[in-house]
């Protein structure tokens, strides 16, 4: 039988029989210790999807503390945007560990907005342990910066609800004349009735539809809104002149209502589906809640990055973002540029020297640097500044879906024009003539593109966050039908951006005194080779002792353990050893050659094998030397011609915009190719602006969630069509039995709500658990690959 | 025969009366906390209601 993760229930990894990744161990270790386990009770199935990799730290977050400590008010309020809140389930775990915390007052979570009200005292409550257990569950508190909810959005659910109301009791009051009640005051009183409630449902609900119509005319383009407004408008006219001059046969009165409902039931749907999205993320807030530490007066401040002026003094704490061009400290400094250029391999800069905005400072120990730019004025700014969701003209496609539209609309109002036109040829009444007008343009009501189409979308974006992956741009579910490369960044993306021991089983070979000062020198380095030879220690029980150790920057440790000197870093320095890149010798002796290697996700090499069995093109495309980006390769068994190394931001962005490329990177120096490809996705971590900036961002597996997205996008657009081919077998039986003048307002009011219901019903059976399908049988994704030209 | 008027009249007012409920739950945004109060019945009956 196969296992799956105990908190995610994601299918585990070879080797695992527990969890699938460490951010969901720490998740279910975290429920467990607060005796939460009622929380998978509420869920009614997995956890929300924990991210692998680490989250670097937040510095707003000292600024909102040091607020806080400085307040004078005993209890106050504190309102924070909040990323990952699904469901009950989510509301309730967070209100349980907010009230766990000492200074705790009250909370208020608010998933619809994806925002936490928070009442505490601000000397007690620690806000940071607060944020950090939330991350371990995979929520992620972030500065109140989400928009308020839009008005056009409320007012769309007000008249839906006022709607249906109108057209339950237009219905009812409707009922008595299909059921026989031709005539007499009681059939007045009926039919008025309806005819008043059916008028307020058309001007409640008929509004945003006429006026969209309006601009749609206005700026000579077809849209779907044109027929939906004009039926609403004659169906009406209609109605209620044969009211008024006493013919019942042409009164579509609960028809009308119906209608403007089912339509109002969908817009709300298409904006809901997005709006839900973007209240689930952190906002998209460039640089306004990226904050650094700023040394003025002997004093550290928090500071936001654009604030930041020539000359400024900063404090770097090792893992702190560069924002601006700085000089390095004498004696130099470690950084890790591989956000800006994808080199995973720290680099030494020496004192005095650029270092370059967007590099992350990997050494051991803070340091003080003297900015050399404004932040405006630096290359990270202008890299952030790109917009990711603009696509470039290589990239923008329209879908089948809107391309159908168009066709729909000439020929719904060609077929209700030809029905009028025929009907004045024959010799037909004037009343008769705009009553096959109306059918026409009743019967014909886009109910597959009006409700089923919104349905689906809302379906697979829910499906895809139960797994999660949350789609930002509107039109992603169109767009990656077309996909035919898949192309990952390195560093980040597919890997980790930590190294591991190639053969950690070479440490069993070390007598246990040597173990222990290989330790020691690991343990106090925060090099990611040494976090690699942690992390192979690990099991075997690590002590960190007293020890005289220094760092030599861009070389290693040495320390002194039973009166011999250790070493442990580049070949070399530490010892002469070919084959190794990281050494470990005793009193000059090497004693153990390691060679590292970047972590990969655990995911990726088994899912990107499925990838090209499902007849994608996979390829790896990175600003990193040619040797890792070979080795990579190899490891993942994709052909060398498939894996380019070395690629700059200009390089990047033309070898994507091909029309035909997922673009999946994690790094500032892939915006540019994110905006040219076709789609892009993201990993969650790290900062929060470049998730806001793509297509898609990925919580958790992220290559099993770009396969999911993949799979999923596909279904849709599959069921999409299928909903669409029936509308319009519906369609084109219903509007010739209209303009043969066969289609009565009782048939008309029966097969209309009939259609969209059987229509829906379709694609809610198409789409149930799509996000799961991989599951079952890998297999099946050859199937689910796109033929060529099908989009 | 003139109860049916009445009965239409009165149904005319509780439509207009779940209406002006709806709107009021909506600007006040209750369909947003629609998450937070389905776990009202599992509260403990003895305890204190949280407001932020």
């Amino acid at each position: 039988m196969k296992r799956s993760c105990l908190h995610c229930q994601n299918p585990l990894p070879p080797g695992e029989d527990t969890f699938c990744c460490a951010g969901c161990r720490a998740a279910r270790a975290l429920i467990e210790e607060a005796h939460l386990e009622k929380y998978y009770e509420l869920r009614g199935g997995p956890g929300v999807v924990v991210p692998e990799a680490p989250v670097r730290g937040e510095i707003w977050l000292e600024a909102c503390q040091e607020q806080l400590q400085k307040s004078k008010d005993e209890v106050i309020r504190l309102e924070l945007d909040v990323q990952g809140l699904h469901c009950a389930a989510c509301v309730w775990v967070v209100e349980q560990l907010f009230e766990r915390r000492e200074g705790a007052c009250g909370v208020v979570v608010n998933p619809g907005a994806g925002k936490i009200a928070m009442t505490v005292r601000p000397r007690s409550f620690d806000l940071g342990r607060f944020a950090r257990d939330l991350a371990r569950l995979g929520y992620r508190l972030g500065p109140s910066s989400k928009a308020e909810r839009s008005e056009a959005s409320r007012g769309l659910l007000l008249r839906i609800g006022i709607c249906a109301a109108l057209t339950v009791n237009v219905m009812i009051f409707t009922f008595s004349v299909y059921s026989g009640l031709v005539e007499g005051p009681l059939h007045g009183l009926m039919t008025g009735a309806a005819w008043a409630l059916t008028t307020l449902a058309v001007l409640v609900g008929g509004g945003p539809f006429v006026r969209s119509a309006l601009a749609s005319v206005q700026q000579r383009a077809l849209h779907l809104d044109l027929p939906i407004a004009l039926g609403i408008t004659l169906a009406y006219a209609g109605s209620s002149y044969a009211h008024f001059s006493g013919k019942d046969g042409a009164s579509y009165l609960d028809t009308v209502a119906t209608f403007t409902t089912l339509m109002l039931v969908g817009r709300f749907l298409q904006e809901r589906v997005l709006e839900r999205n973007r209240r689930q993320l952190l906002a998209d807030d460039g640089v306004e809640n990226l904050y650094t530490h700023r040394v003025r007066d002997g004093v550290v401040q928090v500071v936001r990055v654009g604030e930041l002026q020539e000359g400024d003094r900063l404090l770097l704490r090792p893992g702190d973002l560069v924002p601006v061009d700085a000089e390095a400290p004498e004696g130099g400094v470690q950084v890790s540029r591989e956000w800006i250029t994808g080199e995973s391999t720290p680099v030494a800069v020496p004192g005095g020297a650029v270092l370059e905005a967007g590099c992350f400072l990997a050494g051991d120990c803070a340091v003080e640097v003297k900015a050399r730019a404004a932040y405006a004025a630096s290359r990270l700014a202008g890299l952030l500044r790109t917009p990711g969701n603009v696509r470039e003209p290589g990239a923008r496609r329209t879908p089948f879906w809107s391309r159908l539209t168009r066709w729909y609309v000439a020929l719904t109002l060609l077929a209700a024009v030809g029905s009028g036109v025929g009907g004045w040829l024959v010799g037909r009444a004037p009343g008769r003539v705009l009553e096959i007008v109306v059918a026409v343009l009743v019967v014909a009501c886009p109910c597959a593109f009006g409700i089923a189409v919104p349905v689906a979308y809302e379906l697979a974006q829910g499906a895809l966050r139960r797994v999660g992956v949350f789609v930002r741009s509107p039109s992603l579910l169109d767009r990656v039908g077309m996909v035919r490369r898949v192309v990952f960044d390195k560093t980040g993306t597919l890997t980790l951006g930590e190294l591991e021991l190639e053969h950690p089983e070479e440490l069993c070979s070390l007598p246990p005194w040597a173990k222990k000062a290989l330790g020691n020198l690991a343990l106090r380095s925060r090099h990611p080779k040494s976090r690699a030879v942690v992390k192979a220690l690990e099991p075997q029980g690590l002590l960190l002792e007293d020890a005289s150790v220094r760092e030599e920057t861009g070389r290693g440790m040495e320390g002194i353990f039973e009166g011999k000197v250790c070493r442990l870093g580049a070949p070399g320095w530490a010892g002469e050893a070919k084959g190794a890149d990281l050494v470990f010798s005793v009193d000059g002796q090497v004693k153990l050659a390691m060679m590292t290697r970047e972590r990969l996700r655990h995911d990726a090499p088994g899912r990107i094998r499925e990838l090209e069995r499902a007849g994608y093109e996979v390829h790896l495309l990175s600003g990193d030397g040619v040797e890792r980006v070979a080795a990579l390769a190899r490891r993942l068994g994709l052909a060398p011609e498939r894996a380019r190394a070395g690629a700059s931001p200009e390089e990047k962005r033309a070898y994507v915009a091909t029309g035909d490329a997922l673009m999946v990177g994690d790094g500032v120096n892939d915006a540019a190719a994110m905006g040219a490809a076709l789609c892009s996705a993201t990993p969650a971590g790290e900062l929060p602006f470049l998730p806001a900036r793509t297509d898609a961002y990925v919580q958790g597996e992220l290559v099993t969630g770009v396969r999911r997205l993949l799979i999923v996008g596909d279904r849709l657009q599959r069921t999409v069509r299928g909903a669409v081919t029936f509308g319009l077998a519906y369609n084109v039986l219903a509007v010739s039995a209209a303009c043969m003048g066969w289609m009565s307002p009782l048939v008309a009011a029966v097969i209309m709500p009939l259609s969209s219901v059987a229509v829906v019903g379709y694609v809610i059976g198409r789409l149930r658990g799509v996000e799961r399908i991989d599951e079952e049988s890998a297999g099946e994704a050859v199937a689910l690959m796109p033929s060529p030209g099908a989009a | 025969m003139e109860v049916v008027f009445l009965l239409v009249f009165v149904s005319g007012v509780l439509v207009a009366c779940s209406i002006g409920g709806f709107i009021y739950s909506i600007r006040n945004d209750e369909h947003e906390h629609v998450d937070r109060l389905a776990l009202a019945p599992l509260r403990d009956d003895n305890e204190a209601p949280r407001r932020a």
